[in-house]
Order: C-alpha cells, then sequence, then structure tokens
C-alpha cells in the first residue's frame, strides 16, 4: 500500500473535522497512518485515496462510525482523577441536593466506554446521594457506547477502583468483571456529538457536564463552539468539569472559575 | 519567591520574566485573567505582577475579583501596562491594585517596586 | 433554522430573562447589519454568557462591515478594548486595510493594538508603513511592536533598521533581538555579538539566546570569546547557544556543567544538554539522562516524541560499556533499562547479548520484552535454543519475538514446534508471526498441512505467501476472505499460471472478487480486452479498479474508452479517469487539456477543482 500523501492526509483531515470537530494536527498524522489500515482491510482498499472516496461519495453513514472509532482516543478508566471526582461528591452535589430535592442530572460529554459515567454513579450510590439521580453518557462512537452498555471490564480498566467498590459493585465475568444492575441500570447512553447544535440542544437542564479530555482533540473554533453548547446544556448555576489539564482561559468568559481545594471548575452564573 | 506574571503577549512575558528571575524570584506566567486565576489555584505565590489589556479577563477585572475573594483579598499586586491614562491608573489603584507601572520598565523599577510593595504589607503586618 | 425576524431577535436582547437574552444573541449569528449595533451594546450585558454569546456572533457575520463598526471599540474601556481585539483578529483579513490608518492614530495605544492586530491576523500589505513606524514612533511600546512585526512578516528592507533599533530603548531592543532571531541572516551575528559586553544583563543574555537560536557557526568566536566573563543564567544560555551553532567540542570542560543543566533543566534544554554531551563523547551522563527518561510515559506523545529525540541524540555516540553498566545496575529504573536494550538494538551491540539474554531471563515484564527484542535483531544462530524455550512463554510480546527470530535462522528442524505452537496460540498477531515464520522457512511443509488449517490462518497464508502452489489453490478456497487474500497475493508473482487465475476470476459473480483481482492485476498490467468490458460493471468499485488498470495500461488506445468515463454519475469514477488519462499522456497524442475543459463547469466542486489543477498543470 502507498504511504499517506500529504493531500490525501489533508482532505482526511478536513473530513474528520467537519464531521467531529476533531482536528488531527500535521505532526499526529502517523495516528491515520497507524489506525487507518485496518479500516482499509476490512473495506478491502487499496489505497488512502480508495477510503476518501468511500468517504466523501459512498453510502458511507456506517464506515463515519467506524472512523470515529479510530480517531477518538479510548484511553480512560474507573476513577481517573480523583481530586475532580471528590470535588463532584463532597461539594458539588451535596449542595445542589440541598436545593433541588433530591434530583441530580448529569451528563458525562464523550464518555467513551464509561467508565467515568459508571464511576460517579457508583460513588453516589455508596454515599446516598441523590435518590433521583439522572445520568446521561454520550459520544459519537457507537462501538465505544455499545462497549458502555454491556458494561464488561478487563482488569486495566478497574485497576484504581476501591477494593470496597468491587466488591460491591461488580461482579466477575471470566477474566473482567462487570458492572452490577444496581449500577448499570442507573445510567443512558446515547450518541451525541459535541459539535451538532441539534442533538446538543436536546440536552438540557443540566445540574454538572463532565467533558473530560476531550477538547484537547479540538482546535480553537471548534473549543469555543462545543464549549458554547455546552453552556446552554446547562441550569444557571450548574457546573462543567474539563480534564484537570485543561483549561477554558483562552475559550469564552462565559463560565466563572470556582476553585475548591485547589481544583478550578467552571460554574454557569 | 515567587511571582505570578500576568501577561497576554509573549514576548513580553519573556523579558520581564527575565527581569524577576535575575533579582532571583521563581516566576508562575499566565496569559490572561482567567488563567491566572487558575494558576493561583495551584500554587501560592508572593505577588500577582499583571498587564491591564488582556482578552477574556483583564487586569482591572482580575484585581476585583481577586480583591474580592477571601483567598487574594490581601495579595500584593503590581500591574505593569502600556496604559499611560490617569484615568486608569485610577480604576486600576481604586480597585486595589498596590502599584501601577507604565512600560517600557526596566529592570530597576521592577525590582525596586516589588521590594517597595512588600516592605509596605510586612509593615502593615506587623501593625495589626 | 430560527423563524424569528431580526428585529424580533433584537427586541430579546433588552429582555430581562438572561436565557432570553443568550438566546437571541446566539441567533442573531446568521443575521445581517441590522444585527451589529445591537449585539456591539449586548457586549457590555450583565450576564457573563450574553456577552460571549454576542462576541460570538459578530465574528460569525464578520466581514467589512462588522470590522468597521468594532474597529472604534478599541478606544473604550477596558472590557470592550479587549473583547474588540479578540473579534477583530477572529474576523481576519478584513480588517488589514482599516488598521492602516491607526498606525498613525494619535493614541499610543491605539497603534499599539493596530501592529498586534497584524501580526495575530498575520498579514499586511503596507511593510513600509510599519518601517516608518519603527524608525519614528514616539512611544517605544509601539517601536517594540513594529520591530517584533517585522521580524513575524520577515520584511528584508527592515534588517539595517533593526540593527539600528538595538541601540534604541532596551524594550525596544529586545523585540528587535527577537525579529532577527526570526529571520536569521547571517550578516547579523556582527551586531547582535556586539551586545555581548553591553551593561545589561537582558540584553547580553537576549544576545547569546539569539545567536544559538540563529544557528550560524560564525556565532561560535563572540560566544567563546565571551565565556569567560559568563555566570549563572548568562553561561547556561552561552553554553546552550555554543551547542546549538555546534561549536561545543572545543570545550570538553563544559561536560560537568552540561550535566548540571541536564539536571536542572526542563526537557527542551535537556535535550540541547544531551546533544551537547554527545558530541563532547561525555558518557558519564549516560545514566542520569536514561534514569530521566526512564521517568517519561511512552502512552503520551508528547514524551513519546522525547523518548524519539534523546535516541536520536545518542544514536551517534559509540556507548556499549556504559549501557551494560546500566542493564547490570539493580539501582537503574527498568524503565531505563528498557530504553537502553532498544539503543542496544539500533547500534547492533553485540557485546551486550550475554547481559541480554541473564535480563531475559528475570522478572521485569518490560526489560524481559525488550531484550527478547533486540535479541531476535542482534544475534545468531547459537540463540536458537533460547528462542525454543520462549515459545512457552506467558508473554505474548516474547512469544512473538521469539518466533520472528526462529523465522529468520530459518532452522527447518524447529517448524513441528512452530506447527504445534499455532495450534493454541491465542493471540492473532503472534499467530500470524508464526504463518510468516513457517513459510520463510519451509512453505512445501505449509501446503502439505493446508487443509489441517483453520479458516483464519488459511487467509494469513493468503496474505503473506509468496509460493504459487500454495496461493492457486487457496484462491480456490470456499471462503471468500481466504480466496481474497490468495487473489490480492498473485498480483506480485510473475507467472502464467497467476496471471491466468485472476483474469478468470474477472468474471466472478462476487463482486468483491472481481475488484480485488482487478486491483492485482493492477499492479501487473494485462490486456486492455479484459478490463474494458468491466467499465461497465455493476458495482461502483469495480468500475473504479477497471479505470485505474487502464490508466496503468501505458496503452494509449485506453484513452478513447476513458473520455466517456468523465460523464458518468459516480464521482470517484469521473475523478479516478481524470488520473488514468494523465498517466496516459506520455503514451498518447491527446490533448488533454481540451478535454478537460468542460469539466470546469462540472457541478461538482472537487470536480471542477481538479479539472482546474490538471489543466494548470498540463500547461
Amino acid at each position: 500500500m502507498k504511504p499517506l500523501q500529504d493531500a490525501t492526509f489533508r482532505q482526511l483531515r478536513d473530513f474528520i473535522y467537519e464531521k467531529s470537530g476533531i482536528f488531527i494536527s500535521d505532526s499526529k498524522k502517523y495516528l491515520l497512518e497507524n489506525r487507518l489500515p485496518k479500516r482499509l482491510q476490512e473495506r478491502n482498499l487499496a489505497s488512502y485515496e480508495d477510503y476518501l472516496y468511500l468517504l466523501l461519495y459512498g453510502n458511507s453513514s456506517d464506515e463515519l462510525s467506524k472512523l470515529f472509532d479510530v480517531v477518538t482516543t479510548n484511553e480512560t478508566f474507573f476513577f481517573r482523577e480523583t481530586q475532580q471526582l471528590e470535588i463532584f461528591t463532597d461539594h458539588l452535589a451535596p449542595a445542589i441536593l440541598k436545593t433541588s430535592g433530591g434530583t441530580l442530572s448529569v451528563w458525562s460529554a464523550a464518555c467513551s466506554t464509561g467508565e467515568e459515567l459508571y464511576t460517579l454513579s457508583m460513588l453516589l450510590i455508596e454515599k446516598g446521594l441523590g435518590s433521583k439521580k439522572e445520568m446521561l453518557g454520550s459520544d459519537i462512537s457507537e462501538e465505544v457506547l455499545a462497549s458502555a452498555r454491556r458494561a464488561v471490564y478487563n482488569s486495566y480498566s478497574v485497576r484504581n477502583v476501591p477494593l470496597q467498590y468491587l466488591r460491591k459493585y461488580f461482579k466477575p465475568a471470566g477474566q473482567n468483571q462487570e458492572l452490577l444492575p444496581i449500577v448499570k441500570n442507573t445510567v443512558r447512553f446515547v450518541n451525541i456529538n459535541l459539535l451538532d447544535e441539534k442533538s446538543m440542544r436536546s440536552v438540557t437542564g443540566k445540574d454538572v457536564i463532565f467533558c473530560r479530555n476531550v477538547l484537547i482533540y479540538f482546535d480553537e473554533k471548534a473549543k469555543r463552539k462545543a464549549v458554547s453548547l455546552l453552556y446552554d446544556s446547562l441550569k444557571p448555576g450548574g457546573y462543567l468539569i474539563i480534564g484537570m489539564s485543561e483549561s477554558l482561559h483562552s475559550v469564552t468568559r462565559a463560565f466563572k472559575p470556582v476553585i475548591i481545594n485547589k481544583t478550578v471548575v467552571y460554574q454557569k452564573v | 519567591m515567587k511571582i505570578l506574571l500576568v501577561d497576554d503577549c509573549r514576548t513580553t512575558r519573556k523579558i520581564l520574566g527575565l527581569y524577576l528571575k535575575a533579582s532571583g524570584y521563581e516566576v508562575v506566567a499566565a496569559e490572561n485573567g482567567l488563567d491566572a486565576i487558575e494558576k493561583l489555584a495551584a500554587e501560592e505565590v508572593n505577588l500577582v505582577m499583571t498587564d491591564l489589556n488582556m482578552p477574556y479577563m483583564d487586569g482591572l477585572e482580575l484585581v476585583k475579583t481577586l480583591r474580592s475573594d477571601s483567598k487574594w483579598s490581601n495579595i500584593p499586586i503590581l500591574m505593569v501596562t502600556t496604559e499611560a491614562d490617569p484615568v486608569e491608573r485610577d480604576k486600576a489603584m481604586t480597585a486595589g491594585a498596590n502599584g501601577y507601572l507604565v512600560k517600557p520598565v526596566t529592570a530597576e523599577m521592577v525590582s525596586v517596586n516589588i521590594k517597595d510593595i512588600l516592605k509596605e504589607i510586612f509593615q502593615k503586618r506587623g501593625n495589626i | 433554522m430560527r423563524r424569528e425576524s431580526v428585529k424580533k431577535l433584537v427586541s430579546y436582547l433588552s429582555d430581562e430573562r438572561v436565557a432570553k437574552r443568550r438566546y437571541a444573541a446566539e441567533a442573531l449569528s446568521n443575521a445581517d447589519e441590522r444585527a451589529l449595533y445591537p449585539l456591539i451594546r449586548a457586549l457590555r450585558d450583565p450576564n457573563a454568557g450574553v456577552q460571549d454569546a454576542a462576541m460570538r456572533s459578530l465574528i460569525a457575520i464578520g466581514g467589512e462591515t462588522t470590522a468597521y463598526m468594532v474597529l472604534p471599540l478599541l478606544r473604550e474601556d477596558s472590557l470592550l478594548r479587549n473583547t474588540a481585539l479578540i473579534i477583530l483578529k477572529e474576523i481576519g483579513a478584513w480588517v488589514v486595510p482599516l488598521l492602516r490608518p491607526l498606525l498613525v492614530d494619535k493614541d499610543d495605544d491605539v497603534r499599539k493594538f493596530a501592529i498586534d492586530l497584524l501580526m495575530d491576523i498575520n498579514h499586511c500589505d503596507y511593510l513600509d508603513d510599519l518601517l516608518t513606524v519603527l524608525q519614528e514612533d514616539g512611544n517605544a511600546n509601539v517601536r517594540a511592536a513594529a520591530a517584533k512585526a517585522l521580524g513575524i512578516f520577515a520584511y528584508a528592507k527592515a534588517i539595517p533598521h533593526l540593527i539600528q533599533a538595538l541601540g534604541d530603548d532596551e524594550w525596544v531592543a529586545f523585540s528587535a533581538l527577537e525579529a532577527l532571531s526570526l529571520m536569521k541572516i547571517e550578516s547579523t551575528v556582527e551586531p547582535i555579538a556586539a551586545l555581548l559586553s553591553n551593561s545589561s544583563p537582558t540584553l547580553r543574555y537576549t544576545a547569546v539566546e539569539t545567536l544559538g537560536q540563529m544557528g550560524f557557526s560564525s556565532s561560535g568566536k563572540y560566544l567563546l570569546q565571551h565565556l569567560p566573563q559568563a555566570e549563572g543564567m548568562e553561561k547556561t544560555a552561552l553554553l546552550k547557544s555554543l551547542i546549538q551553532v555546534g561549536q561545543i567540542s572545543c570545550l570538553p570542560q563544559a561536560a560537568e556543567d552540561l550535566l548540571d543543566m541536564f539536571k536542572n533543566s526542563d526537557w527542551e534544554d535537556r535535550l540541547i544538554a544531551l546533544q551537547g554531551l554527545a558530541e563532547l563523547g561525555q558518557l558519564d551522563a549516560l545514566p542520569a539522562v536514561l534514569d530521566a527518561v526512564g521517568s517519561l510515559d511512552p502512552a503520551n506523545p508528547d514524551e513519546m516524541d522525547i523518548i524519539y529525540a534523546v535516541k536520536e541524540r545518542l544514536r551517534g555516540l559509540n556507548c556499549s560499556g556504559a549501557l551494560i553498566e546500566i542493564l547490570n545496575n539493580p539501582d537503574a529504573k527498568y524503565k531505563a533499562k528498557t530504553i537502553a536494550i532498544e539503543i542496544m538494538e539500533e547500534q547492533g551491540c553485540q557485546a551486550a547479548i550475554p547481559h541480554l539474554i541473564a535480563l531475559f531471563k528475570g522478572n521485569w515484564r518490560d526489560v524481559k520484552r525488550a531484550s527478547i527484542q533486540t535479541l531476535k535483531e542482534i544475534c545468531g544462530e547459537n540463540s536458537e535454543e533460547m528462542f525454543l524455550g520462549a515459545l512457552d512463554d506467558d508473554d505474548g510480546h516474547v512469544r512473538k519475538s521469539a518466533v520472528c527470530a526462529l523465522g529468520r535462522i530459518g532452522d527447518e528442524a524447529i517448524l513441528d514446534d512452530l506447527l504445534k505452537l499455532l495450534e493454541y496460540e491465542p493471540y492473532q498477531d503472534v499467530r500470524e508471526e508464526i504463518v510468516k515464520a513457517v513459510l520463510a522457512i519451509d512453505p512445501q511443509r505449509a501446503l502439505h498441512h493446508l487443509d489441517g488449517f483453520d479458516l483464519a490462518i488459511k487467509e494469513m497464508l493468503g496474505k503473506f505467501s509468496e509460493d504459487l502452489d500454495i496461493l492457486i489453490l487457496l484462491a480456490q478456497d470456499a471462503d471468500l476472505k481466504v480466496r481474497l487474500a490468495a487473489l490480492g497475493s498473485l498480483g506480485v508473482i510473475d507467472d502464467e499460471r497467476a496471471y491466468k487465475t485472476l483474469i478468470e476470476s474477472l468474471n466472478n459473480a462476487d463482486a468483491e472478487i472481481r475488484k480485488t483481482a482487478l486491483m492485482a492485476l493492477g499492479e501487473q498490467g494485462c490486456g486492455m480486452e479484459t478490463i474494458v468490458p468491466l467499465l461497465a460493471d455493476s458495482d461502483v468499485w469495480v468500475r473504479i479498479y477497471a479505470v485505474r488498470a487502464l490508466g496503468q495500461s501505458c496503452n494509449p488506445q485506453a484513452m478513447e474508452h476513458l473520455i466517456p468515463m468523465l460523464k458518468v454519475d459516480d464521482i470517484p469514477v469521473v475523478l479516478s479517469a481524470m488520473d488514468a488519462l494523465e498517466q496516459l499522456v506520455p503514451y498518447g497524442s491527446i490533448d488533454l487539456a481540451n478535454v478537460l475543459t468542460p469539466l470546469l463547469d462540472h457541478k461538482v466542486p472537487a470536480i471542477q477543482a481538479k479539472a482546474k489543477e490538471m489543466i494548470g498543470r498540463l500547461s
């Protein structure tokens, strides 16, 4: 197979950007070179140019979903960046519940295979919070959503789960761990593209949105758009939590940075 | 001693950073007021040196925000800006800045002003 | 699509409900000029979310009129000024002509904003005006901004003036240095070097850095001359610059300082220090270097880049002794050992073999993997025993390396062991490696066993084999995937039987088979008579590959079959036909540019664009 030509790379990159907001910089060209050959093989295509033709001119809505699977980096595990999780359970959730009469609406945007959302749910159950909670997870990749719904995880994913949670909320499934219905049934997964206005606007009234380690793949323009749509999905006073190494300081002034225990969360005022 | 240097221009951050390091200060940099607040969340600094004109949150708004938060109501703040207009200076000092320098500044001006501000605050604390 | 009129939305901007105002501010992003003034007023809304939406909408509307109306905000209060700067930057090129008169505005800050905007937008077609600002403006901040801008725009005419600016206010000189470091012109080395004896430590330091960044070896003598007087930060910068201009080798005594630099800096400076140490042939630093690298996480792409950069710096260094020491140091991080082993592989470090074998027998998973991976590369037949033993290892990576090594060694005697492993090996990539190894050692063996293999293995055999007998058999297999794999491989075999098999497959009922056969034939080249009928195939991909095959045929007669394909509905077929025709131009006598001209009006933009590009090339 011929190597990925620059012109083809750019067209692929533009296509991916248009459909998902994910921007693959020149220095990350190797990501496509590593991951696309498998798609080409499965589709029995001879070159990257053919793959581009398939995406642009074929009836490729199912291929689009596979493409999203390829370009989203699904590095996630349970109990990730626990400082932020603690802020949520110890400060944000109790404060929200005080005034809401027991309802709590949480959204894990770009949830990948679901570890984050299930972690949040487990924490709330364990602390007896949010009897009427609504836990939503979304992503653009059908494959990861299917995996999230199955709720079966390998040892790498669960390596950070404290023992008491592992015993209480998981059951062994062969060499893996499966979440019990008490957690599995509290959450819902849907396919939402962070840049698609229509589907983003269908999500409203959220108390807390987690959108961690996903905006880093967007360029400035896409970041601004996604953040603006996330803002609209929050209730006034609601919180947006992004990755610990991320920031909104050159994206928007709409949010107020709120500092709790040295961690920054963003509030819609 | 650690100083938070806030300016949206990379060149300015470089030269002011050199001035501060030459005086023996450790420097943490931020691009605008929002960035400054995020950096302050994570680190203790002894003084904030900030520009006025910055996008998303300018220096004036930064001063007001810091002064209205109990964590930072007493943190020393030195403005370093191109704005020579005395009206701007007044606004900044009224909002709670401790000093106001107009660019271009020299290494010595920066050093002397920082020392003066810190001395004043030290003395004030001594008097309480 | 929003239904409300612009007028209605504008009225919502004064609604008492925040949500309504924000909704209106966002919705007006599609509006015309009537929305501009209300949106500008909304930049001051008491709610930050409304302000933000108004800003985004003004950016979305963009254009000359928006630029014209936002520009005056540069004279307003801080919030409006700074928001205006964001908007104008995003509006981009439209703003540039409007900034020209501002270069001579009465207000110092407005002049500076104008120059900053030109840099952010990264476009200016009146650089002489900027040059005048550098020479004549009364405000140092403005002159400094002009200097920087001239460097960013790489305006050669400005060079003598930038050199002159080195004697201006320190603030201006600093920016002039930045400009010169961007432009990298050798004749500026001398005037910059003159600053090395300046009384200002900031200017000295920055001059040192600039010489380093420019990278000219002629800077070396000035830097060396200045070294004795330098201390602290300045000294470190000097050493860095000497490395960057390639003049460090005359300073063996600098090794200790470089080691310090390595230990106390960020990775950007560390890599420079490392380069210096490598050029000085300083191996003492190696343990510290690998130790630092051992803390990096290869899963993080930026840190992976650093690991790669370190290996590159060490490439030329003959350091097997030092590396072996690290392997045997019980205190060394095992990640450091892993990287040392990888470097040994690249350097073909034979002396390390016994040490690697010892490590392979140890317990650290990553070290073990790296050891056998390297041994596979640098080791020979006398290690066959060890590799054979490794086929039983629990770790899939280890088994894979062992199989690969055995495949290379090529000893027929171990074939049975390999085939046995194939029966129960769970990992796909190891199974592939086994198949490749068997094919490399003795393809006939594979042929004899063919019926005993499962479909997945047969598919791999089809994919990797170069043996005609195996491929012909597999090309007739009942399973589609196996057939496709075999057909694909037949394309590279120059033999009558291969050719015949492929030609027969062109008539197969399954489009995937026709397509694969055509792809394979395309590489070999084949008769036009076989391909032309496929231009009318029912499957679009077969048609595409037929077009391609014609393009590769070197036969000018193909052109007359391709030209009608320019008129079909399938866009990829048209695009492929255009490429195919271009390939045939050297063989035929058709005026392709003429043929493509009607496509300049094609309704599909991609075809139009391609036609334009090709016609341009052909003329």
